[in-house]
């Protein structure tokens, strides 16, 4: 089961790699499982999305991190 | 450094977006020592790249992705020319065993043709890697082995991208995985589709255009992200970090690789296989020798030299065996009745007339060989001959069975992006609907689809155009960004290639939508390739021209023709001249009523006075003044008027700037054909700025003054734009006179078969109709009993054919001859009882009063028809037909349901109901052409061909014909008055013009020069 969260998140990174963020409680990232790049709906003028499937000490997570504004967002969580 | 070797071009139609020459560019800025081009399932781009890699100093690999028969993919390059030759094997099985929309190549003919080849295992659609990201490894390693097996383990590669795709890191850890378990090596690509990642919204727009999506569409082919662009090597290595010998490897193969195309061999066969050269300059000397006999009463010194001196030069460039294959394809013309022409720069040839490929004597004429073949261009003869339309295919047919299938196909084409085809396609990709769409294309022209802005701004009609509108600028961006792409691959009208060894070796080969086979290459880059293309084109004026002297009868020789016929000049001298060949646009009607020709010269003058550079140069009137002797004719050096004395002093011709080049400035036939090719073509002010300094120093130097120089050059510069040789006119005014002929003493013959070869020619069919009937022809109606199914003619008469009407079909014609030839039909109700003509034809014929003979009723028989096709099948019996319990359609109605039906009408013209409504000052187009110079008018008729060409002034001026019951007078309008009537004139069928009469001298035909514009109700 995993559950829609969309929220905006404040990552921390361990040299170029994130490493913890803050949601209600710490979540320490173990591994990124997956990561991928989303062009978005560009014609709506929707920036570029860089998607990041992680493990962390809690659950998996996908978090989103928007290139244009820099801003990470905790998108999914996951059992 | 590293080498891209997965690259995508607009070859890869409507998936790679950026142009070959971009890709190269900033692949050379890199300092690449080599690309790869590896467009999908072709090598269409393969010259071009070739071409451009090595002139920016990069080594080019030439390659495909292909789909295999299970659809995986596999990318595939040729290490050297053997490579290439199995790549062109690869693909053309693929078509063969796939369809044209998706070629398939077996796993066999992998494994037949795996020589010279290089293979990386593909992108993440290829059999590898969608084993890995199925996770079954041992499938993923089944594949590998695969190609291990086909192709050796020194020529496969594990292919790894790093495009940031969903499960990319599973994938190239499969990959790595296969590559220790195996010892495959890897290699680094980044699966290029356009240059910048930028350049993206352009590939996803062209793969929604491939899959019939919108943008706002999900389809499986669509990109997720912008990242395959031409990476640079700092990124790719960055990308590829923990595998850096994938990025060594891609510099491995391309060391590996070698040119595979060689370009610029001659494939054509040898006319006599098992003998050398030698025998086919013989016996094409020979053909020759005893052609010139027939055609010249003796053989003196000078053409015995221009002879030997063509034969000397054909024998040089070892093309021998052409000018045989052409010899012979029109001996099989001749044997079966089959009319052809020869036209174009073969006409240049006294070799080509003596062999009766061409018509035109190019001895007599005193025309350049050298526009035609030259050693120092030493470059591939073209002739282009025009056949009978009907019958071009079978000639075609007859190439294919004497060289073999294998070895003749028809050349490609591309079909690029223009402005309208651009914005219907982005457009639909944005997501817009169909009805804006056609606003939006509506009076958009045939221009380029980077140039809709400036026509915007250009035309007046398009002032409040709805793509002024800012929410379509970046619509107007898309279209210009792939201007000129293909789109999709068509079939050349007339050329076909012949190859000394099997085609598949230098071209792949697909089927055309029609399922001929084409090459790979058009007909610019074919001849790179040592392919000579044969131009066997359709003409339906020769289809005319035959059905026309097939009706005459043995009285009419056509080939005997009399070329000083007194009749046939006075007819040019009135202007009256529409059907004629090449001579019946408004601007040829009246340049021959100016013209007042009166010898043949004067034909292949006009033919090539009326185009876009004597216009723009202004050499008409000159011409015209000249020839009538109301302007002396001098020449501004003595060397002139040699070559320019049979134009009276203009250049006209293209064989006129070459002999000018040699004789004023000494250029080698090199340099001359530069020049020619830059004027006609003229896309480069910066190379004929070079040539003009080229041009006059060289004139200076051999005591040329200066100034002189500079005029003698301002002449052809006036030309240019501008890409006709006399040869080419002269072979069109032979046609061009006998069809005059034609029309002088045998109209009604010729109007039908003008008729029955639309659509063809300058006019629609109802013009030539109301011509006809003004030189005393009489139009009998459409009759089911009495029509033919072509246009039928006696010397007073034309008759109405039954192909005419709009929705018929050859077996809905079948079925009415054969019922008809048991017995005429008696009712409507026996015609639908004893065919099979589906109803919406049969409603087509009444309207086009097929059936009036029966019952002159057109509504009334419409009325009855459903009730005929309900009692078909049940009733043995017909009816008395009931006369008039339903009103007929009104004269009116009758004359335009007629005419939507046929495209003309046999009941009169259309103006006969309007004349009683018009001013009681309009005048007919017969009282018009009778007054004279600036004398005022007002005169309504029918728009046809409403038009803007090139003007001298740069100016918009629109030309258009009115059409009355009496015939046709031409109307200019100016830019001012076309500014204020723009909408008018393109919208509105009829037109009430005022102006003022246009005679420029008293033997032109009467035109006006429209000041007022009106729309009839």
């Amino acid at each position: 089961m995993s559950k829609l969260i969309n929220q905006p998140i404040l990552l921390t990174y361990a040299g170029d790699f994130p490493s913890s963020f803050f949601f209600g409680q710490n979540f320490i990232i173990k591994y990124i499982l997956q990561h991928w790049r989303e062009a978005g709906q560009w014609w709506t003028d929707e920036s570029e999305l860089f998607v990041y499937e992680v493990s962390t000490d809690r659950c998996r997570c996908e978090l989103h991190f928007l290139p244009s504004t820099e801003q990470w967002v905790l998108y999914r969580l996951a059992d | 450094m590293f080498v891209h070797l997965h690259v995508h071009s607009p070859y890869s139609f409507l998936d790679g977006a950026s142009r070959l020459e971009a890709l190269l560019t900033q692949a050379a800025k890199w300092d690449m020592p080599a690309m790869a081009l590896t467009d999908h399932s072709n090598v269409s781009g393969a010259v071009e790249f070739q071409k451009t890699a090595l002139a920016l100093g990069l080594k080019p690999i030439q390659g495909a992705e292909i789909t295999t028969e299970d659809g995986t993919h596999l990318t595939l390059l040729a290490e050297n020319r053997d490579g290439y030759h199995a790549l062109c094997r690869l693909l053309t099985a693929g078509y063969a065993h796939g369809t044209r929309h998706q070629p398939l190549v077996p796993w066999k003919a992998l494994a037949k043709n795996n020589r010279g080849l290089l293979v990386l295992s593909g992108c993440h659609r290829s059999g590898v890697a969608q084993a890995i990201l199925r996770k079954d490894y041992a499938q993923a390693k089944a594949e590998a082995l695969r190609l291990v097996e086909i192709f050796g383990s020194n020529q496969v590669y594990l292919e790894i991208i790093h495009s940031y795709l969903p499960f990319t890191k599973y994938l190239l850890g499969g990959l790595f995985k296969l590559h220790e378990e195996l010892r495959i090596p890897l290699v680094a690509t980044n699966n290029v589709h356009y240059l910048r990642k930028e350049d993206f919204p352009i590939h996803d727009l062209l793969v929604c255009t491939r899959t019939k999506t919108r943008l706002d569409e999900l389809h499986l082919d669509r990109p997720i992200n912008g990242e395959n662009y031409l990476t640079s090597p700092e990124e790719m290595k960055r990308r590829f970090a923990p595998f850096p010998e994938a990025i060594r490897n891609t510099l491995e193969i391309a060391d590996r690789c070698s040119l595979a195309l060689d370009l610029g061999k001659n494939l054509f066969p040898r006319y006599f296989p098992h003998a050398g050269p030698e025998k086919s300059i013989q016996v094409l000397g020979e053909l020759t020798w005893n052609g010139a006999q027939k055609r010249y009463a003796s053989i003196s010194r000078p053409l015995r030299e221009r002879i030997q001196h063509e034969l000397e030069i054909i024998k040089q460039l070892d093309v021998a065996d052409y000018f045989l294959a052409v010899w012979d394809l029109v001996q099989y013309a001749k044997e079966q009745n089959i009319r052809y022409a020869g036209r174009g720069s073969a006409a240049d040839s006294v070799v080509v007339y003596c062999l009766e490929i061409t018509n035109v004597d190019a001895f007599a004429r005193g025309l350049l060989f050298e526009r035609f073949l030259s050693l120092e261009r030493a470059q591939k003869p073209d002739i282009d001959i025009d056949f009978d339309a009907r019958h071009r295919d079978q000639v075609a047919q007859y190439v294919y069975e004497r060289y073999g299938p294998e070895r003749v196909a028809s050349v490609c084409t591309f079909q690029t992006y223009h402005a309208r085809s651009a914005l219907r396609d982005m457009g639909k990709a944005l997501g817009l609907p169909l009805s804006e769409l056609q606003q939006l294309t509506k009076n958009i022209t045939s221009i380029p689809a980077d140039g809709i802005r400036s026509l915007l701004h250009r035309l007046p009609e398009l002032k409040k155009h709805p793509l002024h509108q800012a929410k379509y600028s970046k619509l107007l961006d898309y279209c210009a960004a792939i201007t000129g792409f293909p789109r999709q691959m068509g079939t050349h009208l007339g050329g076909l290639v012949v190859s000394g060894e099997p085609l598949t070796t230098v071209t792949p080969l697909q089927p055309s939508a029609k399922g001929v086979l084409i090459t790979q290459f058009d007909k610019d880059t074919i001849e790179d390739l040592g392919l000579i293309k044969i131009d066997l084109l359709s003409l339906r004026t020769l289809s005319a021209v035959s059905t026309a002297v097939n009706q005459v009868g043995p009285r009419l020789d056509y080939n005997e023709i009399p070329i000083d016929d007194k009749a046939t000049f006075a007819r040019l001298q009135k202007g009256e001249t529409v059907g004629v060949f090449q001579l019946e646009s408004p601007a040829q009607r009246s340049l021959q009523s100016r013209l007042q020709a009166d010898r043949f010269e004067d034909i292949v003058a006009s033919v090539a006075l009326i185009r876009p550079g004597p216009i723009k140069g202004n050499m008409v009137d000159p011409f015209i003044a000249r020839r009538h002797g109301r302007e002396a004719v001098t020449y501004i050096h003595p060397k002139l008027e040699k070559i320019l004395a049979p134009t009276y002093g203009v250049v006209l011709y293209q064989e006129q700037v070459i002999e000018i080049a040699t004789e004023i400035a000494g250029f080698t036939p090199g340099e001359s054909d530069r020049l020619r090719k830059a004027m006609t073509k003229f896309r480069s002010q910066k190379e004929m700025d070079q040539i003009q300094v080229d041009f006059i120093q060289k004139a200076v130097k051999r005591g040329v003054e200066k100034e002189t120089a500079e005029t003698i050059f301002s002449y052809v510069l006036g030309y240019a734009g501008y890409g006709f040789c006399e040869a080419h006119a002269a072979a069109f005014a032979d046609t061009a006179y006998r069809t005059a002929y034609l029309l002088e003493h045998h109209p009604a013959q010729f109007y039908a078969a003008l008729l029955n070869q639309q659509p063809m020619g300058f006019y629609p069919p109802n013009t030539l109709c109301v011509q006809a009937k003004n030189r005393g022809i009489t139009l009998a109606p459409l009759d089911i009993n009495e029509s033919d199914v072509e246009f039928t003619a006696t010397d007073t008469s034309i008759r109405i054919g039954l192909k005419q009407v709009k929705g018929m079909e050859a077996a809905f014609l079948n079925s009415i001859v054969a019922a008809r030839s048991k017995r005429h039909f008696s009712s409507l109700q026996d015609f639908v009882y004893r065919t099979n003509v589906n109803k919406d034809v049969v409603e087509n014929l009444i309207l086009g009063g097929a059936f009036d003979s029966l019952l002159n009723n057109r509504r009334m028989l419409l009325w009855n028809l459903p009730k005929y096709y309900q009692t078909k099948q049940g009733s043995l019996f017909l009816e008395t037909p009931t006369q008039n319990t339903v009103a007929d359609f009104s004269p009116f109605e009758r004359w335009v349901r007629e005419y939507a039906v046929l495209s003309l009408s046999a009941q009169g013209h259309i103006m006969e109901f309007f004349r009683p409504n018009l001013p009681a000052k309009a005048l007919t187009t017969q009282d018009a052409s009778l007054l004279t110079e600036g004398s005022p008018l007002t005169l309504g008729g029918l728009v046809i061909r409403p038009h803007r060409p090139p003007t001298r002034s740069g100016k918009t001026v629109v030309f258009l014909s009115l059409e009355d019951e009496y015939g046709l007078i031409d109307v200019t309008i100016f830019e001012d008055i076309y500014r204020k009537y723009a909408k008018i004139i393109f919208n509105q069928p009829l037109l009430l013009v005022t102006g003022k009469i246009s005679r420029r001298d008293p033997h032109e035909r009467a035109s006006i020069n429209a000041t007022r514009i009106q729309g009839l109700p």
